[in-house]
């Protein structure tokens, strides 16, 4: 299977890492062999119809010195004619326009290629337009990794519970505030001082409202109702209150009860909402740290929760890897396993 | 889940209380508590309150029924549907904007507002404020959540509420 790569910022290179470290698993293990491409960045691409050497392209420093670089080749320009099966969508997320990646899911699903994309933006702005698109043109789209990162919420929805029909859903879908709220709880520090810290270790950005206001939350919660429960909802639909008038005093007084403040995503009853919430300690959300729970109810399975890490490259990489190992067993890359 | 407390007269022989336990028993009912006033014996009649939980009302009724055609004195049966409750945390400024105001607010919903907590660092400063809601039913519960919602747009509080 011949795989080109759109994005080179920590997906993309984990992405290559981990493709390179299972290669030889792969192989023996599935008889699956792949190459890749192309990896394209925003100012050139590296290319090879032979393929390129993915173990030191994860870890390259001057990349314009790379034999394969190519500058001013843009992934939109490249992708209907490059000759590929799958494309890998890793650029940043542009919540606003889900672009670029929407273009270039578009691009590949038109010109024939199977798409894996760990990028929400496409997903957030343009789920039924681009999953019909990939119907009407027999593509398979997949998006383990742009929902809740190495957490298998959509494959195991689609293949082990095909079937259920989803009827709630409640989840901490950012690691970010969920880091804040359990130091607050813990330590008993202010929300400015949590966020420092936060900010500190790497875990929060610079500008931390796409986090702490639940923009990050709101959008993985799109595509969750779109993708599982069949919805029509767009980012507007979702009622948002973020986490920062939070005070070690409210957190108190909710422990005095039994309860932790978190920062829940729910949709129930066609009420899609993400808000600090009074969560009991014995619940299957009161997880902590940077951890990522989703919660659901089924009407056949009853309730089931997936707690794991929802952010971080390597482990994004792995939901990417499994979904492009789903593409190439329905493609016939596979050798046949029962 | 329903919550019975029945208070019969019980003639103090053996064997009295095992009768009534085992009809509560055989209907599904969990008996929480039993107790024997003594104190106000009359006779050989002995006063004994009874609570338990079972599941729906119409279960209560028939246990009821069922210890009277036993035999039993029941001198009196209180069947109360356990409440539905949910816990809030208000944050902002909760006494400055009436805090007597938002509960009789929440109050006029039929819910009642049974217990308040509060963290206060200065009257210049956001408190926050836990309020335990009880209902009688959920539509009620909902009513005193949606009006408390309403409450704090106006006041611009900051309602944080049990899932």
């Amino acid at each position: 299977m011949r795989i080109a790569i759109v994005g080179f910022g920590t997906v993309g290179k984990s992405l290559l890492q981990v493709l390179s470290r299972k290669r030889d698993y792969l192989r023996e293990k599935l008889g699956f062999n792949f190459k890749v491409v192309a990896v394209f960045k925003r100012d050139g691409a590296f290319i090879d119809a032979q393929g390129l050497d993915v173990g030191s392209l994860a870890f390259i420093s001057d990349y314009k010195r790379h034999p394969k670089w190519k500058t001013d080749v843009k992934a939109d320009d490249a992708i209907e004619e490059l000759d590929c099966d799958l494309i890998v969508e890793a650029t940043p997320t542009k919540i606003e326009t889900g672009e670029p990646g929407l273009t270039h899911i578009k691009k590949a699903l038109e010109s024939g290629k199977d798409v894996v994309t760990a990028n929400k933006g496409p997903l957030v702005m343009a789920f039924h337009e681009i999953s019909d698109l990939a119907i009407k043109r027999n593509r398979l789209l997949r998006y383990e990794a742009a929902v809740l990162g190495a957490v298998p919420d959509a494959g195991l929805v689609r293949e082990t519970l095909q079937g259920n029909e989803i009827t709630y859903l409640r989840g901490i879908l950012n690691g970010t505030t969920n880091y804040i709220l359990t130091r607050m709880t813990f330590e008993g520090t202010s929300f400015e001082i949590a966020l420092k810290e936060a900010q500190q270790m790497g875990i929060a950005e610079v500008d931390p409202s796409y986090d702490v206001e639940g923009i990050d939350a709101a959008c993985k919660l799109v595509i969750l109702a779109n993708s599982l429960m069949g919805d029509h909802v767009k980012l507007s639909d979702v009622k948002r209150e973020g986490i920062s008038h939070i005070t070690p005093e409210a957190i108190e007084l909710a422990s005095i009860d039994g309860f932790l403040i978190k920062h829940v995503a729910s949709i129930e009853e066609g009420q899609l909402e993400v808000a600090p919430r009074l969560v009991e300690k014995s619940s299957p959300l009161a997880v902590g740290g940077t951890l990522n729970v989703l919660s659901f109810g089924t009407d056949l399975a009853g309730e089931i929760t997936l707690i794991g890490r929802g952010a971080g490259g390597i482990e994004t990489a792995s939901a990417i890897l499994g979904d492009i190992i789903n593409v190439a067993k329905i493609r016939g890359y596979t050798k046949t396993i029962s | 889940m329903v919550k019975v407390e029945v208070e019969l007269e019980l003639q103090d022989r053996p064997g009295q209380l095992v009768g009534v336990l085992e009809s509560i028993a055989r209907f599904g009912g969990n008996i929480t508590s039993v107790y024997h006033h003594r104190e106000r014996k009359r006779g050989e009649a002995v006063p004994v309150s009874i609570s338990f939980d079972v599941a729906e009302t119409r279960t209560a009724r028939m246990i009821v029924s069922t210890l009277r055609k036993l035999g039993f004195t029941v001198v009196r049966a209180g069947i109360e549907r356990k409440a539905f409750d949910a816990t809030i945390i208000l944050v902002g400024h909760v006494f400055a904007t009436n805090i007597t105001d938002t509960i009789e607010r929440i109050m006029s919903t039929k819910a009642v507002v049974n217990k308040v907590n509060a963290r206060i660092k200065s009257l210049q400063e956001v408190s926050s404020v836990k309020f335990t809601i009880q209902a009688n039913s959920r539509q009620v519960l909902e009513r005193a959540i949606n009006t408390t919602k309403t409450i704090c747009q106006e006041k611009d509080l900051r309602l944080i509420r049990s899932l």
